[in-house]
């Protein structure tokens, strides 16, 4: 099959600018570059796995591509289940709302994302009624197979969300965004608020949703096992941009990007024989509002050369389907979790 | 627990909870926060406690440092015993939590650092300043020593540009930094004890890992014994010497680190080392949730607590309450499955 064809979504050159306010007369002062210039695409029927560290703009990107924000600039690419390709950026709300039955978002916080005044028939059944898919009988029915699909008991239809547990809760709240048979979900930190012993029972619902409807995930997170868990590709993201993507196997066996490097080797390995050898950073994460000239990470890096604070690399494919952010990705010996350079 | 009648295990431990019970009266109910938890922390040793959230570690840090309020919470029950070097023991639970003795031990033999550290840090004073009274509260220097004495902890815990930052305030110190002058502040008067709760849970991973570091060199260098509370099991498994796991108010396994994780006896370890992905093992492992949820802790339970979430439950369970005993050389376990039921 030829690629293209599975690409459901492309996004070039992302940029989402936040501006700052200042003074009295509430002048602009300045933009975080939450997002700035992301380039990827996402496969059909994969997990795309984003992470990187607390601010670096992994949920401002979830929340544009699904133009819960008007991006700045770039294109975003979706292919529709028809076949038809639409930017969507330019779109008017009223444009988007068939396409957002397509495409929906998942919450982090299972506690208050669902409002605790409904039941959870109305909280799952609420968008089939918005987007005139069902409704009473109907919509009860739908209900019930959507419960039963996330594990769930469809007799608990009319109790309320402060009577189940987290997990179950995170289940709901993915009932609801499963209601109107999506293609393409994007999940922002779900399983982060849980108790570990209850994200399994999260993590394996997504993939068997995954598997059984063929469905395609963006997922956002920064606990990186739990990526790598779930993932068939990981993007790392570093200040607004995307440094390093490739599939997971190679993203952290054999990483390319130096950050990348250095952020596989701080996760501690849940087992007291492997000895955590870190990378050590030195310095401080820098602002999006006031981001390094060149490449991004120089301040930080070990290997840093003149043309790094000077020129800014690109998103490149250095290897089949590898794509590195670095003017020395080509000739670094970089560790993996395997350990070895 | 059975290895403190053992007399080299006394002689090794600093500090022993015995059969601690801390409760919460609430008009709601009362809250067993603390249900009998038992262990020992041993000389330079580091002891992790892990457990998931709700389960009681933070409220047996707080009673070790006598820090419960009073009302509605209590220390119902148990013994919490300090070791001194010069063979003196002290039952914290007996002293007033106000009076000089606990107040003359809080800060100078024990010391915690909290989850979020501004909510002990006072935004109103600098970094230096706070160090510096803590540092007067338990030792005869003047101001200037006391500030020499912060500005040399700065430097221990290795902040950037330790003399400006001893004039900083908290809010402008990015998290990590925050973190250290917590482990500042709490090492400053050298303790013998530090408590660390969920010191790197809010911290972004390359920061956790250089607070990790950190802590194990200033283990190295000071001559203290570290009870690190967190839900985390890579960070335990990396910095651990001991591993107790809590379940609902109670210590349900207690081993060395290694034999915790690859030969744990409790069906909770079991379910919870089950349940976590480990990095490096994409496709090797299948993920096992626990079934069930954990229980709110007003109720008071008879027999084992994780009984009705138990993989291997039997009759007994439901019955009798297990306690903490030694299944395997150093290795404690309250289960049924390694002790028989009373019959
Ligand atoms: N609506 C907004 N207005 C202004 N600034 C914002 C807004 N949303 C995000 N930001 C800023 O943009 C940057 C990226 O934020 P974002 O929430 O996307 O990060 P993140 O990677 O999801 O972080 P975390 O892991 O903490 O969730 C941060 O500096 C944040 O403060
Ligand atoms: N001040 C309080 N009043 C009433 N109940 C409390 C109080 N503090 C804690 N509890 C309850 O005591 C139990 C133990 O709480 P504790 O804070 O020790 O949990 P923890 O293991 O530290 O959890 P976490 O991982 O979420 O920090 C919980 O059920 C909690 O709700
Ligand atoms: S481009 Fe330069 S500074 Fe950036 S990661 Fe590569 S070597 Fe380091
Ligand atoms: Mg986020
Ligand atoms: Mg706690």
């Amino acid at each position: 099959m030829n690629m293209d064809q599975n690409i459901i979504l492309e996004v070039k050159n992302l940029k989402q600018h936040f501006p700052i306010y200042r003074g009295l007369l509430q002048r602009q002062a300045g933009a975080i570059r939450a997002v700035d210039g992301v380039d990827f695409s996402v496969l059909e029927n994969e997990v795309l796995g984003l992470v990187g560290e607390s601010g670096c703009g992994k949920t401002t990107v979830g929340r544009s591509i699904l133009r819960l924000y008007d991006p700045t600039d770039g294109e975003v690419w979706y292919r529709t289940a028809a076949g038809e390709r639409i930017e969507i950026t330019r779109l008017s709300q009223k444009e988007m709302k068939p396409l957002r039955k397509e495409m929906r978002m998942v919450f982090q916080d299972p506690f208050s994302s669902l409002n605790p005044r409904r039941t959870v028939k109305e909280i799952i059944g609420e968008p089939l009624i918005i987007h005139k898919v069902a409704r009473g009988r109907a919509m009860e029915e739908r209900v019930a197979e959507l419960m039963l699909s996330v594990g769930l008991d469809p007799n608990y239809m009319d109790r309320y969300p402060h009577e189940f547990s987290g997990g179950q809760r995170q289940r709901i709240g993915i009932a609801r965004t499963l209601s109107l048979s999506p293609r393409l979900i994007v999940a922002d930190e779900p399983v982060s608020a849980l108790d570990v012993s209850v994200q399994a029972q999260v993590l394996n619902l997504l993939q068997r949703l995954k598997d059984d409807l063929g469905l395609t995930l963006l997922f956002i997170a920064h606990d990186i096992s739990v990526v790598e868990h779930i993932s068939d590709r990981i993007a790392v993201m570093y200040v607004g941009k995307i440094v390093e993507l490739a599939s997971t196997e190679m993203l952290l066996w054999e990483p390319l990007h130096p950050y990348a490097e250095a952020l596989i080797s701080a996760i501690p390995p849940a087992d007291p024989d492997i000895k955590l050898e870190r990378i050590p950073l030195s310095g401080e994460v820098p602002s999006p509002a006031n981001p390094p000239s060149g490449c991004i990470f120089h301040p930080r890096c070990r290997f840093a050369q003149e043309i790094c604070a000077r020129e800014e690399p690109h998103l490149e494919e250095i290897k089949p389907a590898h794509y590195v952010s670095c003017h020395f990705a080509r000739e670094l010996q970089l560790r993996g979790i395997g350990g070895v350079a | 627990m059975n290895q403190i009648k053992q007399p080299h295990a006394v002689t090794e431990a600093i500090l022993e909870i015995k059969d601690l019970h801390t409760r919460f009266f609430l008009e709601k109910g009362v809250v067993r926060a603390v249900d009998g938890v038992n262990l020992v922390l041993k000389r330079k040793s580091t002891l992790g406690v892990v457990g998931e959230s709700g389960c009681g570690k933070s409220i047996t840090a707080m009673s070790v440092m006598r820090l419960i309020q009073s009302p509605p919470g209590k220390i119902v029950q148990g013994e919490i015993n300090l070791y001194r070097k010069d063979g003196v023991i002290v039952d914290l639970t007996k002293l007033d939590p106000r009076g000089p003795r606990m107040r003359a031990i809080r800060g100078a033999e024990i010391a915690m650092v909290f989850q979020e550290p501004m909510t002990s840090l006072n935004p109103l004073f600098t970094v230096g300043e706070q160090i510096a009274e803590s540092v007067r509260l338990h030792q005869q220097l003047d101001r200037r020593a006391a500030l020499e004495r912060a500005l040399e902890m700065l430097y221990k815990v290795q902040i950037s540009e330790p003399k400006q930052r001893l004039h900083a305030y908290p809010h402008q110190l990015s998290g990590g930094m925050r973190q250290r002058v917590m482990i500042a502040l709490a090492l400053s008067c050298n303790p013998s004890i530090l408590i660390a709760d969920e010191p790197t849970t809010a911290l972004d991973v390359t920061v956790q890992a250089q607070i990790l570091d950190l802590m194990r060199q200033l283990q190295d260098t000071i001559d203290s014994s570290i009870m690190m509370i967190t839900h985390n099991l890579g960070v335990i498994s990396q910095m651990a010497d001991e591993v107790a796991v809590m379940y609902l108010g109670r210590v349900v396994e207690y081993a060395p680190v290694r034999e915790l994780f690859h030969h744990p006896l409790h069906p909770y370890t079991v379910g919870l080392l089950n349940s976590v992905p480990v990095l490096g093992r994409k496709g090797q492992k299948v993920l096992i949730p626990i079934a069930g949820m954990v229980p709110t802790p007003t109720s008071e339970i008879q027999g084992c607590a994780f009984a009705p979430r138990c993989p291997r439950v039997m009759p007994a369970c439901h019955e009798h309450n297990p306690r903490l005993e030694s299944a395997a050389p150093a290795h404690y376990v309250a289960c049924w499955l390694y002790a028989d039921p009373p019959a």
